[in-house]
């Protein structure tokens, strides 16, 4: 096993230093939104917390951590973040399924025609998308999440963001209930598959 | 032996926790565990109400094997809400590992 101190020391100085989990560089990270064509003004601010951009990045960590699991290589994870930041993130962008990449990319892109299609006033600025740091809340980082979560709620204040749709679960727990009891910023924030966007919830309950 | 620390309960309550001593150890949460490991979480719980600081600290490992699934809560007869403790003990050892958890 892992030392759970290791991964999560890991992960914390990741999410420090690059404002997600895995090291990689938000501009190879989220792309999805490449060749689309979204509003970058509207009433609501779609916001993917970088959730499913992380899919191809968490199969292919686990895949290896799962391969070095029981090696004395396992006992080298502490030392990974004293390897520059750029190269491994590059490394684990490079190194990800491009297979995987494009189903992700795919959802979104689906999630933005189902939106479009239920003429939801909706916009999206990239820059703004940001991982929300629940996987720190989970390990228990509290310190770590609530430095990040204030660095997060203090951009998008910044810029009057205040209502957002957020596509996963883990998002809009964070953005709906830590955001609040931690960071004291309270967004408006609606699921794309909640009952709130009628039109949304009766095309995705449509057969077919 | 272990040393107890009976104002711990107390002391967790700073991470997050302040249902430690509703547990009455009935082992509803480590028979309905997926993980199915060494009385998980019922044994850590009882460290935490005796406050076996040092117990928690050494097995602190364990912690980290639980998924979140929610299942202890859900099930918890004395609604002690297992899962938030198992996270503020997550919270008290990360601040142990740090030399943050006496501020």
């Amino acid at each position: 096993m892992f030392k759970p101190r290791d991964i999560i020391e890991l992960i914390a100085d990741n999410v420090k230093k690059t404002k997600n989990p895995f090291g990689v560089p938000s501009v190879l990270m989220n792309r999805w939104w490449k060749g689309t064509d979204l509003p970058a003004e509207g009433d609501v601010m779609l916001f993917t917390g970088l959730m499913y951009q992380s899919v191809p990045y968490i199969e292919m960590t686990t895949r290896h951590l799962e391969r070095y699991e029981d090696s004395t290589l396992a006992d080298y994870v502490k030392y990974g973040k004293y390897l520059p930041k750029f190269l491994v993130g590059l490394g684990l962008a490079l190194l990800s399924s491009k297979k995987e990449k494009k189903k992700t990319r795919d959802m979104l892109q689906n999630i933005v025609k189902v939106l479009t299609r239920s003429k939801v006033d909706f916009y999206y600025r990239p820059e703004l998308d940001y991982y929300s740091g629940v996987l720190l809340y989970d390990l228990g980082d509290i310190d770590g999440f609530i430095t990040h979560a204030r660095f997060v709620a203090e951009r998008l204040r910044e810029k009057g963001v205040k209502k957002l749709i957020t596509v996963d679960p883990h998002t809009t727990y964070a953005l709906k209930v830590l955001y609040p009891k931690y960071v004291g910023e309270t967004f408006e924030v609606k699921t794309y598959f909640g009952k709130e966007f009628r039109q949304v919830h009766q095309l995705l309950r449509r057969p077919g | 032996m272990a040393l107890v620390d009976l104002e711990f309960p107390e002391q967790l309550e700073r991470f997050g926790v302040d249902t430690t001593l509703e547990c009455f150890n009935c082992g509803t949460c480590a028979a309905v565990c997926p993980l199915i490991h060494e009385h998980f979480p019922r044994k850590i719980i009882r460290y935490a109400q005796l406050g076996a600081k040092e117990r928690i600290l050494q097995e602190s490992d364990e912690l980290w094997r639980c998924l979140h699934c929610g299942l202890c809560t859900y099930t918890c007869p004395r609604e002690a809400d297992p899962g938030e403790l198992i996270l503020g003990l997550r919270r008290y050892v990360i601040a142990n590992w740090r030399g943050t958890a006496h501020v």
